[in-house]
């Protein structure tokens, strides 16, 4: 089962998300800081992390560029409001594999997910 | 008387013929013998007494004549009688012989009678004239005056011509004419005979209707007389319309139309003219006229001359008369003073021993024979050596000796000669100018010798010369000219004059006084003195206790006043001066003299040495330098009359420095004034005074029509009113006030400076008050410019916050937004839901989507510029704005005007940003030009006005909207300003369009046109050229 990482300091966008991707079939791993983020990619190694980048304490690219040390494979999709596009693109050239703006369309973050694990797992086999 | 009783002697014919002869000759033989007899008698001239002799005698002839006509008539009738009787009777036919005889005797006598009454008749008319001259010379003998002598010369030449008008003209000199009249050598020269250079004085005239006024003058031109004059003979006109001379339209007063003019000659000169007209009897003048005047005027001219002499004797006589009395009066002076003389022998004795000058009584051969004891100092002799005997003539200068020679018999000759320059020898061979005034001494009537005083001239030339030498720099220093050039004439004069070797003038420099002008001086003297001022190690000025700095050497002691006139070389004047340098270092100390010498003077070899001090009243401005290398040059007294020399040099070069220093403070002013845009000078009661041409500029008004005038004429009553309160304010407090005043006649703005002029009237009141008034309009516009900036800045900072605000709200809003969109998601993925559930879902998301879209637009303001920044032409920019509107444009009938600059410098700018900012603008034209008729939307780009580091480039758009409302201008950049209908705008487009401009460092601003409808204002900045850039660095720099 491919394991997700969502990483958001809004426990009710966390929850949502994870109902969601639960609810397609996806492995769901949360954490609602950076410093839990590290950790849990380290416990679970997710194939995909959803990150928020704006965050309290440790934020968004501070915590992916963390993650890219731990376990470069992981594929990162960023996590922005619409108004902070410009960050989103930053955290791209720092690694990212794409980004979902606020607010969601889910299935858009299904599309960008699954395509991401395809990637990964295509590149495993 | 044996004549008429003759006729009755006989009938006998031979008796008859007889006598006949016998009456014949009695008739002829009588007058005659009675006119010899009356010539014989006396002399030349009759007197009254034979005259009537000569009269009665010529009547006796006349009764005498007549009877014997009676006589021979009658003999006549006989005579025919017998005729007849001869023819009829034949009586006495023996007597016809006789009887026709007595017929011719009888014809011939009657003829001879005719003749001799002719003969009378000339004779009486002879005898008038004759008495008339007698007359006339009898008068002209007594007469000694020349007026009262004309006056019976014309009325005797009136009484023998029968003329009834007659004048007299004496011929004079014109007074304007004397001098040239008078040098001509001979009188007769045609030069000195023209008639405008003399006139007639009439002296006496008769007849005339109206008389002629005694003494009055008669041009000679314009006178008949003229040709008397002329011709200097006599002028007889019978007709004066006919005659060639005259030619003149006869007047009726003067009867016929002759007349006569006779010159009277004294000598050889024309006297006078005699003028006469109208003859009582009718008739014409002619020669006998002419004849009678001439022998009657030359019988008068002895007593013509006698009488001019006699006025001339007159004259002299007048004249001597005065001198007597003034003689008369000289001898009494004389007698006084000769009395008073007397007196004072004693005291002139006394005098001549002790006058301090020369005086000498010498022999004709220049022996010395008196002389008082001045003369012998004078000439450096003893009295005993003067006792021995000196001859005058060898003390005399060897070139003078001729001319004392002449000199000296001259004065022996009772010539006055005054006083005679010479120059004498003393004992000791030394000369000197003399003055000698000397009189002969006469002994009895014989000069013996002479007399005299020799003043000796030594210290007038001597003061003459300075004199001359004070003249001339006075003169120089009055010429104006450059100060160099004046110093250096004067330095000349001086040294021409006293042939001193070198010359120098110090003049104030600072705190030095170095040399301002030298002549004769070596270079490197002059290099090495050139400045006063000791110096320590540090080449720092030393300077006493006052600070002043300290002047070394005499130069110094001089300039700074250090002097003791107790000390010889000393002046009280303040000056030094040796004619021994050498022998003043060796013998003074250096405490005497008053400072550290440099002794370069003496080790130049100067041994002459003199400072005179530059006065200006009490200050030394200078100091005048005279050097020689030959001792005793100089005296006590050349150095006091240099001090004065020194002081007027001083004067004028203060008076000289002072003009310079005016020059330039005038210069100054003059600048000030210039610059100053308005200045005038007004009284209290606001009266204009002055006022400058900037200020009467402003008046548009010749200067003559502002002054005198007062500020009222000139301004509204509430404008006069504050001004005259101003100049109230400054009158009383004599502080200056400022204020600031807008002009009513063009609405500039004046910052006035109102002062109190400098002169105080008699009662130590402020009088007068200068007004400086200077435009501060552009300094106005430049404040407002400066506070819309602010403004703006403010506003751009606002807006700044509330960007950064919005930004953050919109994160915040953002969020929650999320979360239900995500939920609503859910929801809607959710099975089994009614129907309306999934409508009433999708609305939710709807307006979700708005919200996140207002937010997303919030944020845009505060967002750095991600795309990079190109290179754009902004007129293609714009087109391509245009043409997505185009269809629009359309539709809403709008008119769209461009006009481009094409040569536009590309701005560097994120292109869809700028495309944006066209587009809010573009579709705010179209939305306020809703309804309105005319519709236009005109854009245009152009350069912008540049600032220090940037050029720009400026668009506007430009619409015929509803404008703007003033209250709105400040509001409409703000966030979520709008004056749309809700739901119809968010009020963000100009407030992104406001960002994005600001983010390419541009500026953007709205203005409402007049005619309606707003323009918006984007200035963008452009990158200068290189090669601009670097000249404008140049150019700071």
């Amino acid at each position: 089962m491919e394991r997700i990482l969502i990483v958001d300091d809004e426990i009710h966008t966390v929850r949502l998300l994870q109902r969601f991707l639960t609810s397609k079939g996806y492995e769901v791993h949360t954490a609602t800081d950076g410093r839990e983020a590290i950790q849990k990619v380290t416990e679970v190694k997710p194939h995909v992390v959803l990150l928020d980048i704006i965050m309290p304490g440790m934020d968004g690219l501070d915590t992916l560029k963390e993650i890219k040390k731990i376990d470069s494979h992981a594929a990162i999709i960023m996590i922005t409001a619409v108004i902070d596009e410009d960050m989103a693109k930053k955290a791209m050239q720092l690694g990212a594999f794409d980004y979902v703006t606020k607010p969601f369309d889910l299935d858009y973050v299904e599309t960008c997910v699954l395509v991401k694990i395809i990637q990964v797992l295509g590149s495993d086999n | 008387m044996a004549g008429f009783s003759s006729p009755r002697g006989g009938p006998q014919k031979h008796n008859i013929r007889y006598k006949l002869v016998i009456v014949e000759a009695l008739i002829f033989v009588l007058p005659l013998l009675c006119i010899t007899y009356i010539i014989y008698q006396g002399d030349y001239y009759l007197d009254p007494s034979h005259l009537i002799l000569f009269s009665l005698i010529i009547l006796l002839i006349l009764g005498g004549l007549i009877t014997l006509r009676q006589i021979f008539e009658r003999i006549a009738t006989i005579a025919t009688s017998v005729k007849k009787a001869e023819q009829g009777d034949m009586i006495a036919v023996d007597i016809r012989e006789d009887v026709s005889e007595l017929h011719d005797i009888s014809l011939s006598l009657n003829n001879l009678v005719q003749k001799f009454e002719e003969t009378t008749k000339e004779l009486t008319r002879r005898t008038f004239e004759l008495f008339m001259i007698k007359e006339l010379t009898e008068n002209a003998k007594k007469k000694l005056s020349i007026n009262e002598l004309m006056d019976v010369i014309l009325e005797k030449c009136m009484a023998v011509t029968g003329a009834q008008i007659g004048s007299v003209f004496m011929v004079e000199v014109d007074p304007r004419h004397k001098s040239l009249v008078l040098k001509s050598p001979a009188n007769a020269s045609p030069l000195t005979e023209k008639p405008a250079f003399y006139r007639f004085r009439v002296v006496a005239s008769k007849g005339h209707e109206k008389e002629l006024e005694r003494d009055s003058y008669i041009s000679i031109d314009k006178s008949l007389a003229k040709h008397v004059f002329l011709e200097k003979k006599i002028l007889l006109v019978q007709d004066i319309e006919k005659d060639q001379r005259t030619l003149k339209a006869n007047d009726p007063q003067y009867g016929p139309p002759s007349f006569l003019s006779m010159p009277i000659f004294i000598g050889r000169r024309l006297a006078a003219v005699v003028n006469l007209a109208h003859k009582e009897t009718g008739q014409l003048f002619d020669g006998n006229d002419e004849q009678v005047l001439t022998i009657m005027l030359g019988e008068i001219s002895f007593a013509l001359e006698n009488a001019m002499l006699h006025s001339e004797i007159d004259k002299e006589l007048q004249k001597s008369k005065t001198h007597t009395i003034k003689l008369e009066q000289e001898i009494e002076e004389r007698k006084r003073v000769e009395a008073a003389l007397r007196e004072n022998e004693k005291k002139y004795k006394g005098l001549f021993n002790f006058l301090p000058i020369s005086l000498f009584e010498i022999s004709k051969e220049g022996y010395v024979i008196t002389s008082n004891p001045m003369s012998a100092k004078t000439f450096g002799y003893t009295q005993e050596e003067v006792n021995r005997g000196l001859n005058a003539l060898r003390m005399f200068v060897p070139e003078d000796l001729e001319r004392v020679q002449a000199d000296i018999q001259r004065v022996l000759n009772g010539e006055q000669i005054g006083g005679i320059e010479y120059t004498m020898i003393r004992k000791d061979g030394s000369t000197f100018p003399v003055i000698i005034f000397a009189s002969p001494i006469i002994y009895g009537s014989i000069p013996v010798g002479l007399r005299g005083a020799i003043i000796d001239l030594t210290e007038r030339k001597q003061s003459e010369e300075h004199q001359r030498l004070v003249n001339r720099i006075l003169e120089t220093l009055n010429t104006p000219n450059e100060m160099t050039n004046l110093i250096h004439k004067i330095l000349l004069l001086v040294k021409e004059h006293i042939g001193i070797e070198a010359i120098g003038i110090r003049l104030r420099e600072g705190e030095d006084f170095p040399y301002y002008e030298t002549t004769g001086f070596p270079p490197h003297f002059v290099e090495a003195e050139n400045y006063l001022c000791a110096r320590d190690h540090k080449n720092e000025l030393i300077r006493d206790s006052q600070g002043n700095p300290y002047l070394e050497c005499m130069c110094g002691n001089i300039i700074c006043g250090r002097t003791d006139s107790s000390l010889p070389f000393f002046t009280e004047g303040g000056s030094f001066w040796t004619n021994r340098t050498t022998e003043l270092l060796a013998s003074t100390f250096e405490k005497d003299r008053q400072a550290r010498m440099r002794n370069r003077c003496n080790s130049a070899g100067y041994e002459s040495v003199a400072l005179i001090p530059l006065r200006s009243g009490e200050e030394i401005i200078g100091l005048l330098q005279l050097n020689d290398k030959r001792p005793d040059c100089f005296t006590l007294e050349m150095i006091q009359y240099f001090e004065g020399i020194g002081a007027s040099i001083g004067i004028a070069i203060r008076r000289m420095r002072s003009e310079d220093t005016l020059k330039e403070s005038e210069a100054k002013y003059r600048s000030l004034a210039a610059s100053i845009d308005s200045m005038y000078l007004v009284d209290r009661d606001c009266t204009y005074l002055f006022v400058n041409e900037g200020h009467r500029i402003r008046f548009d008004l010749p200067v003559e029509e502002i002054i005198g005038r007062k500020y009222e004429n000139f301004h509204s009553e509430e404008d006069a009113q504050e001004f005259a309160e101003c100049v109230r304010e400054v009158c009383k407090t004599g502080k200056p006030i400022i204020r600031e005043h807008r002009s009513e006649r063009d609405g500039r703005y004046f910052l006035r400076t109102f002062s109190p002029a400098m002169d105080r009237g008699a009662a130590e009141e402020i009088s007068k008050v200068v007004i400086v008034s200077k435009d501060i309009t552009d300094l106005k516009q430049l404040e407002r410019d400066l506070q819309n900036a602010r403004d703006q800045l403010f506003h751009s900072e606002k807006l700044a916050a509330m960007g950064r605000l919005s930004t953050g709200v919109a994160h915040e809003i953002l969020n929650p937004v999320n979360i239900i969109s995500m939920e609503l998601q859910l929801l809607q993925t959710m099975e089994n839901l009614p129907p309306e559930a999934t409508e009433e879902l999708a609305i939710c998301r709807d307006q979700l989507n708005r919200i996140v879209t207002i937010a997303e637009n919030l944020t845009q303001f505060a967002r750095v510029p991600t795309k990079p920044m190109v290179k754009c032409d902004i007129n293609i920019l714009i087109d391509r704005v245009l043409n997505i509107y185009s269809s629009q444009l359309k539709i809403k009938r709008v008119a769209t005007v461009v006009q481009y600059q094409s040569d536009l410098p590309a701005p560097f700018i994120d292109t869809e940003k700028m495309e944006q900012v066209i587009f809010n603008l573009v579709t705010n034209a179209i939305d306020f030009m809703e309804g309105k008729e005319k519709k236009v939307l005109q854009i245009t780009t152009g350069k912008g006005s540049p600032d220090k580091t940037h050029d720009y480039i400026k668009i506007t758009v430009a619409d015929t909207g509803t404008g703007i409302r003033t209250e709105d201008m400040p509001k409409i950049f703000e966030p979520f300003f709008t004056t749309r209908e809700p739901g119809k705008g968010t009020g963000l487009g100009l407030y992104i369009s406001y960002g994005i401009i600001q983010d390419h460092g541009g500026r953007i601003r709205a203005e409402n046109n007049e005619e309606g409808g707003a323009t918006f204002f984007i200035e963008l900045p452009v990158i200068r050229d290189t090669d601009h850039r670097i000249a404008q660095d140049k150019g700071v720099r």
